[in-house]
C-alpha cells in the first residue's frame, strides 16, 4: 500500500499495454516469415494466432489485470485493518472510505499495482457532476460522476455512464445522481472527521 | 359509474372490491427506509420488514442522499370500514424522485405500527 502522491496513470504500464501485444504480434510475424519461408500452417498459425491474440489483450487485458488488482485491493485493506464496507467500484478507479480512521483508498484502471490509503484530510475538495447538456428535447446526460481532488489532481469516479443521452429523469440517470450525492456526502464527512470538525 | 369502470377499477388500491366504491384517504405520512440505500433496493411484500425498517420523517429534505423513503397512504371504506394502507417506496433524487412500485396492505397488516 502506497500514501505517497497519488498518480492516477502509471505510464510504464501504459506504454507496456500498448507496445507489449505490438511486440507479441510483431514476434508472430516474424517466426512465421522466417520459420516457415514456404508458408506452411505453421507460418498460418503464428501470423494469424499472434494477430488475435494481441487484439484480445488490447480489449481485454486491462479488465482482466483491473478484476485481480480489486481482488488484492481488498484483501490487503483487510490486512491492513481498514474497513471497506463504504466502497465503490468504477470503470476508472476503486474508492473505499474507512470513516471511523478517516482513510481514502484508492485504486486506478491505469495504475493498478499501487493501492493508495491516504488520510481523509488529503482529499482538498468533492463535488457531484450530472454531464447535463444540450436544449429542449434534447436535454439530457451521458455521464454522472463524483469528482474530488486529492495531491491536485482531479479524480473522476462515474456513477453512470452510457453511449446515448438520457434524460434527466430517467431511472438510470436518477440512481447515478444518487450514488454521485451520496458519495460526495461520505467523502465530506469523512474530511470533516479528519479536520475535526 | 358503470360497470366498465368497476371492471377498470378493480385492482386500484383505493377501491374496495367488496363494496365497490371509492376508498376515502384518511392519511398521508413519509418514512424513511434507513435499511435501504441506492443500488440496492428489493421489494418487500412482508410485513415485518415494514414494521422494522420505517421511521416518520417530516419531509423529504430529512431523509439524506442516497436512502430511500416511503410514502404512505391509509384508506377506508366508507361502506365495510375494511382499511387498507398503500406504500410507495422512492428514491429522492434531489427534486426528483424514483419511484420502484406500489405495494398494498387490504387487511390492515401495517395499522398497528404505522397509525398509532
Amino acid at each position: 500500500m502506497k500514501t505517497d502522491q497519488v498518480k492516477k496513470v502509471n505510464y510504464g504500464y501504459l506504454l507496456a499495454y500498448i507496445l507489449m501485444p505490438a511486440a507479441l504480434m510483431a514476434l508472430g510475424l516474424w517466426i512465421g516469415y522466417t520459420v516457415y519461408e514456404d508458408g506452411e500452417i505453421g507460418a498460418v498459425m503464428f501470423n494469424m494466432c499472434s494477430f488475435i491474440v494481441a487484439v484480445l489483450l488490447w480489449v481485454f487485458g486491462g479488465r482482466i489485470v483491473y478484476f485481480f488488482a480489486k481482488k488484492r485491493m481488498l484483501k490487503q485493506l483487510d490486512g491492513a485493518g481498514v474497513d471497506r464496507r463504504q466502497i465503490f467500484y468504477s470503470d476508472g478507479c476503486v474508492v473505499s472510505v474507512d470513516a471511523r480512521q478517516a482513510k481514502v483508498a484508492l485504486l486506478f484502471f491505469w495504475n493498478p499495482f499501487a493501492l493508495y490509503v491516504i488520510p481523509a484530510g488529503r482529499v482538498t475538495r468533492v463535488w457531484a457532476d450530472d454531464g447535463v447538456g444540450g436544449r429542449g428535447v434534447l436535454r439530457g446526460t451521458s455521464r454522472v460522476s463524483f469528482l474530488f481532488e486529492v495531491d491536485g489532481a482531479k479524480v473522476r469516479v462515474n456513477t453512470f455512464v452510457s453511449n446515448q443521452r438520457w434524460k434527466l429523469n430517467d431511472d438510470k440517470v436518477l440512481e447515478g445522481i444518487s450514488k454521485a450525492d451520496l458519495w460526495v456526502q461520505v467523502l465530506d464527512q469523512a474530511r470533516q472527521q479528519k479536520a475535526g470538525v | 359509474m358503470g360497470a366498465l369502470g368497476n371492471f377498470l377499477r378493480r385492482n386500484q388500491p383505493d377501491w374496495c372490491k367488496e363494496c365497490k366504491r371509492e376508498l376515502e384517504e384518511v392519511r398521508r405520512q413519509l418514512f424513511a427506509l434507513p435499511g435501504v440505500s441506492v443500488g440496492h433496493y428489493v421489494e418487500h411484500t412482508d410485513p415485518e420488514f415494514y414494521q422494522e425498517n420505517l421511521y416518520i420523517v417530516d419531509q423529504k429534505a430529512d431523509i439524506p442522499p442516497g436512502m430511500y423513503a416511503c410514502g404512505t397512504i391509509q384508506y377506508r371504506c366508507l361502506g365495510c370500514g375494511k382499511r387498507v394502507t398503500v406504500l410507495d417506496p422512492f428514491l429522492p433524487v434531489r427534486d426528483q424522485e424514483k419511484h420502484e412500485g406500489r405495494v398494498v396492505f387490504r387487511n390492515g397488516e401495517l395499522d398497528d405500527v404505522l397509525w398509532l
